[in-house]
């Protein structure tokens, strides 16, 4: 029994080897410079074709070859992915992606063009002598690789352990600042990390090589199954990771016995990398799946948008122009139809890279499902043509949905690895089995619409083009008419913001779902017709891979609203239409590459429109240039508008009990009671790091309380998530601004409001009602006007000060209709004058609506101005409570601030259970702040 | 407002003296502050050698961006920064002004978490002192030298900043930089805190401390900068200031002295 799994063992650990090999170079550098390197297989694609150059073409010995390839050109491709990665430090992720996603097209490109037509395969250059091991063969092939990489992944680890240079490697991804203040250079470190990322991507190629296809596609998909390992490793410890290696290597040996053997799991070898990496990103605690390096700052410039009425007008004409296409394209007319077909996918991938900043690297896969499905439906099922259209879309509902739950737990790279996983198992693991194209190279008939009106048939080439730019044009409509409708503005605010849409109300979950349908339905639709135009589902139309490039033409063609599909579709359908050179694809692959890279070398990726064309392109459109229109301009309050106020604003208010909050073993909040009533101003301070933002956390439901009771108005919300409180009446604003910076001032305000009324509820998040958008209307002008801000309505919030952005988040948080606010140290940032009136509006808003306000302060005069009670925190425990003038005159509070060693602080610390001098409660200062919350999501 | 008058105005109290030694850090016009929002207008400053600085000021004033303007981790738009040899190094990048002798301890942990306490001590030693740093941290802060093969994150918010302190007293600066080193401690740990800014002190190095306790960074201090709105406000020999009336000024509070 056991001999006859021996042998796949056995190749299991040699490849398994040479897996972990590779994903821990890949770790190490993801580790390092935060950027996760799509071309990683590209690098061994290289190593093994310089490899085969110099010693089948040009007859070198192999040992100089091989250190040609692994000791001179490694480096070298180390050296200049440095720099690229350097150059990417400002950058999104979707950037991010493409920018490696770029570099592994030129070198497919430029592979393709070196060998096409050699189907060589590299030689073995190893011993192959064997010898018998436990009654199995073993090569000595298999044993010298496996030897080499163990050998080298150890001295790896040890020279993270033992060596100045592998220790601060380590000391980077801690802290890189903190590390160049120790006088190394991060930047070296990092290089150097690059370097034997290289050079390990480079030796494992060589290893994989003997036998393999000069085939760039293949290398690269092989060295990708290191992705699984890296993600076992959670991206991060390297032992961990060569051990996925290993498990991914011997679990892919033997999954290729039972595939001999099971017909149907044919799928199952190539596939079980894909599935390893899918469940580990699923499985592994969210808290270890750390985003290196977030981004620092997004773009703060607007991008620039013609005036609607110039759109409607480009669009029509676009239409016109389409519908002209039959009568002048004559035989190219399918290549009008595929564009047609591809600008459709390619918006399907819009809705989630440009609209709400998730990233999807399946949306082949999703077509390819709505292909199959369609099929299957109008050909075995026979049911009619649109019936069969309709359901497909249906059917990929459910399919998006499941691929959400990543997108719930996940973001950035590790959602585009899960998604890229999600494509490639399916690929893998589907296509070509009965429930989707079946085992034929034709696979199954996809019939056109047998429908005539008058002369004209639907199924005739001409006839379908229409078909399909009705279609396309409606779906495309439809698009921007969601954009421009409520769910559009959710999810821009999404995508700046997740933290401030969840403490309004919007359950972020529920709108990552909803996307990820949309995105499905759109994909499934353009699968179907594709089929339908070629009149069959088959698997080789939607190889997943495909959608690296598909996201590579969203992030780069940079036009806004729908026209970047509308380019993109001509570049990637079009033009290699018409140009029909033998090499034409190829090339045209190596320049999309280049265009990628080169985009993202660019320091700021807006593109610029030429002032005195905005202006012309907005005298055609009847815009005013009056957009910034000074304060003064701002209209008076009209006497009719009355405050909002839906909710009675009567009950306890906010009523927090025996609150302890814990952060692994440091406990941040102790046991803190406080009281917010209605119709009071109360005030929270203390000294910087005694837990303040932390409780505002707590209480908003951002973070979990270990232990205590979170009551509003009587009723316990302390396992209530976020959105759920803030639908109950809690509101809150934030130490740093979390505004949407992509959205007018005026649309922010609208969200504190809207992003409630949309809530869990997808249906009434997707658009609103009339009577609900007077409601948002009547509050957004109540709630400009209360805080003095409604000349400043339509500017851009990316363009403000600090101090504005601040009555911004407390004009968005009024205007959410809450009964309690929590203000986060809303003064700061503000001038002593604009202070004094920030403290009148707060005043004011609380005599006209009764709510209660609890603030954070670190400005004492203001606190004592304007708040009754205070409460005061030191060491996460509440050291006083009373009016603000006994706290002025309470001793524990000054030695709370000025740091006097006396007895009666003595006292305090003892009573706060600060009895074990080495271990202080709220050090977690970076914990504390709400930025780093988002980290986690 | 009388204590607050009494202090001269940054410069005036500094006569041109040619005879004096030059300062460890002199700061000129210092312009700086992230993208297009400015935090220091022009910030002069002096800390002469072996000296101990105070810079106070309310939360906000520009104090960390001082520090890391001066450390190269945020460049500065203007302004001289001159070391103790007279060398500008305005515009360096901060690992290049950390080899010439400026040590910053910044402000929350300046320690790498994921690191033991021994490989702490090695990347903040100079290159080729390894060995010497780890016996002299040993020998300075025993507490640590018993705990080299600890991870530093598991270690408690005192014993870490004990550590980051220890980067100051082992890898031989001519001037330290302490960023609130104070922050967050027990009473009892920022006693031991102040200790060691006056071993530090003891030890050679100039040392220039941001601190939220007023009263004790006096008592530490030769010299006092006072910080506001990203201006030095004002500047004079701390045994000139009141600390209640700074209280008063820049925290809002009121009280007795």
């Amino acid at each position: 029994m056991l001999e006859s799994f021996l042998p796949f063992i056995v190749i299991g650990i040699t490849t398994g080897s040479v897996y972990g090999l590779a994903a821990t170079g890949l770790v190490l550098t993801y580790k390092t410079s935060g950027i996760f390197n799509f071309a990683y297989g590209s690098v061994a694609t290289i190593s093994i074709f310089v490899f085969y150059s110099l010693r089948v073409e040009h007859g070198w010995p192999w040992p100089l070859a091989a250190l040609v390839c692994v000791g001179v050109l490694g480096p070298i491709e180390g050296l200049l992915l440095e720099r690229l990665a350097r150059a990417l430090d400002t950058a999104s992720t979707e950037v991010r992606i493409v920018a490696t996603v770029g570099l592994m097209l030129i070198v497919f490109g430029t592979g393709t063009l070196w060998y096409r037509n050699n189907t060589a395969l590299v030689p073995q250059f190893l011993p192959t002598e064997s010898f018998r091991l436990l009654g199995v063969s073993v090569g000595w092939d298999q044993v010298i690789v496996t030897v080499v990489s163990i050998v080298l992944t150890v001295i790896l680890y040890l020279f993270f352990r033992f060596v100045r240079m592998g220790i601060a490697m380590r000391g980077v991804v801690d802290n890189s600042s903190l590390l160049s203040l120790t006088g190394e250079s991060p930047a070296r470190v990092r290089r150097w990390a690059w370097l034997i990322g290289s050079v390990f991507a480079s030796l494992a190629g060589l290893m994989l090589a003997p036998s393999l296809n000069l085939d760039a596609f293949m290398i690269t998909m092989l060295v990708v199954q290191a992705f699984g390992a890296a993600a076992i490793g959670y991206f991060s410890s390297l032992p961990l990771t060569f051990v996925g290696g290993l498990v991914i290597g011997i679990g892919g040996s033997l999954a290729t016995k039972y595939a001999a053997q099971v017909p149907s799991l044919a799928g199952l070898p190539s596939s079980l990398p894909f599935a390893v990496l899918i469940l580990a990103l699923v499985l592994t605690p969210r808290a270890r799946l750390v985003q290196r390096r977030l981004v620092a700052e997004r773009v703060a410039r607007p991008p620039y948008h013609a005036p609607v009425r110039v759109r409607s007008v480009f669009g029509l004409v676009v239409v016109g122009v389409l519908m002209l296409v039959p009568v002048l394209a004559g035989t190219y007319l399918s290549v009008w139809s595929n564009f047609l077909i591809e600008t459709l996918l390619l918006l399907s991938l819009g809705v989630l890279v440009r609209m709400s900043g998730q990233i999807s690297l399946c949306q082949y896969a999703f077509a390819a499902i709505g292909a199959s499905t369609f099929s299957h439906l109008a050909t075995s099922a026979h049911l009619p043509w649109a019936l069969a259209l309709l359901l497909a879309a249906l059917i990929s509902i459910p399919v998006g949905a499941v691929v959400s739950i990543p997108a719930i737990r996940l973001s950035g790279v590790f959602l585009a690895l899960a998604t890229l996983g999600f494509g490639i198992f399916v690929e893998q693991m589907l296509y070509n089995t009965s429930f989707m194209f079946g085992s034929l190279t034709n696979g199954i008939a996809a019939p056109r619409p047998n429908v005539s009106l008058g002369s004209w048939q639907l199924s005739s080439d001409k006839g379908f083009y229409y078909l399909v730019l009705l279609i396309v044009a409606v779906l495309t409509v439809l698009v921007v008419l969601v954009q421009h409708a409520r769910l559009g503005r959710l999810l821009r605010a999404l995508s700046d913001s997740p933290i401030g849409l969840e403490a309004f109300g919007t359950s972020t979950n529920v709108t990552k779902a909803v996307v990820f349908c949309l995105s499905a339905v759109l994909a499934s639709l353009a699968g179907a017709l594709l089929a339908m135009l070629l009149h069959f589902s088959v698997g080789s139309n939607y190889v997943s891979f495909n959608s690296l490039t598909l996201l590579a033409v969203v992030v780069i063609a940079t036009v806004g609203g729908p026209w970047y599909a509308v380019l993109g579709g001509l570049g990637l359908v079009v033009l290699p239409g018409y140009w029909t050179s033998p090499n034409a694809s190829t090339y045209l692959e190596i320049a999309a590459g280049a265009a990628a890279v080169i985009f993202a070398l660019q320091p700021d990726r807006v593109p610029r429109v030429p002032e005195r064309l905005a202006a012309l392109i907005d005298r055609l459109g009847g815009r005013r240039a009056a957009t910034a229109t000074a304060p003064a301009a701002a209209p008076p309050r009209p006497a009719a508008l009355r405050p909002v106020a839906e909710r009675s604003p009567a009950g306890d208010g906010l009523r927090v009990s025996g609150l302890t909050v814990r952060f692994g073993g440091i406990t941040a909040v102790r046991d803190a009671g406080l009281h917010a009533p209605m119709n009071a101003i109360t005030g929270l301070v203390g000294p910087n790091g005694a837990g303040k933002t932390t409780i505002f956390n707590a209480c908003s439901g951002l973070i979990r309380a270990s232990s205590g009771r979170i009551e509003l108005h009587g009723r316990t919300v302390t396992r209530a998530s976020a959105p759920a409180r803030a639908r109950l009446g809690l509101g809150r604003t934030f130490q740093k601004p979390q505004l949407f910076e992509s959205l007018t001032v005026m649309e922010n305000v609208a969200l504190g409001r809207e992003a409630g009324l949309a809530g869990a509820n997808p249906f009434r998040q997707i658009a609103s009602s009339r009577a609900e958008r007077l409601s948002v209307g009547a509050a957004v002008d109540d709630a400009l006007y209360s805080v003095g801000i409604a000349g400043l309505a339509g500017r851009p919030v990316a363009l403000l000060s600090l101090g504005q952005k601040r009555l911004v988040e407390l004009a968005r948080v009024v205007a959410g209709g809450f009964d309690v606010l929590l203000l986060d140290e809303p003064s700061s940032g503000l001038d002593p004058v604009e202070t004094e009136a920030f403290g009148e509006v707060l005043t004011r808003i609380v005599a006209e609506r009764g709510l209660g306000l609890l603030l954070v302060e670190h400005d004492m005069e203001l606190v004592t101005r304007i708040c009754r009670d205070v409460f005061v925190l030191d060491f996460g425990s509440i050291i006083f409570q009373g009016t603000t003038e006994e706290m002025t005159r309470s001793s524990v509070v000054r030695t709370a601030y000025l740091g006097e060693h006396d007895a009666a602080l003595d006292a305090a610390a003892s009573q706060a259970g600060v009895a074990e001098p080495w271990a202080e409660p709220a050090p977690a200062t970076a914990v504390l702040d709400s930025d780093s919350v988002e980290v986690g999501r | 407002m009388a204590g607050v008058t009494s202090i001269d105005p940054t410069g005036t109290a500094r006569p041109a003296d040619p005879q004096q030694p030059t300062s460890a850090l002199r700061v000129r016009g210092l312009r700086a502050g992230y993208g297009q929002s400015i935090v220091l207008r022009s910030v002069d400053l002096d800390v002469p050698p072996g000296s101990v600085v105070a810079l106070l000021g309310p939360n906000g004033a520009g104090k960390s961006t001082l520090l890391k303007a001066l450390t190269g981790l945020i460049r500065p738009m203007a302004g001289e920064i001159q070391l103790g040899d007279g060398r500008n190094v305005a515009g360096l990048a901060p690992e290049r002004i950390a080899r010439l002798g400026v040590c910053l301890v910044p402000e929350g942990r300046g320690v790498f978490p994921s690191l033991t306490v021994r490989e702490n001590v090695v990347l903040m030693s100079r290159r080729g002192d390894e060995q010497g740093a780890l016996d002299r941290t040993a020998e300075l802060f025993p507490e640590l030298g018993r705990r080299f093969g600890q991870v530093a994150g598991s270690l408690s918010g005192g014993e870490q900043q004990m550590l980051a302190l220890a980067r100051a007293a082992i890898s031989d600066p001519g001037v330290v930089l302490v960023d609130e080193a104070s922050l967050g401690l027990a009473p009892l740990l920022v006693d031991r805190v102040f200790e060691t800014f006056q071993r530090i002190a003891a030890s050679g190095p100039a040392l220039l401390v941001v601190e939220q306790f007023v009263q004790r960074a006096l008592a530490l201090a030769d010299h006092v900068y006072l910080m506001d709105r990203g201006d030095i406000r004002f500047s004079g020999p701390a045994a000139d200031v009141d600390g209640d009336e700074i209280m008063r000024r820049y925290l809002g509070m009121s009280g007795r002295g």
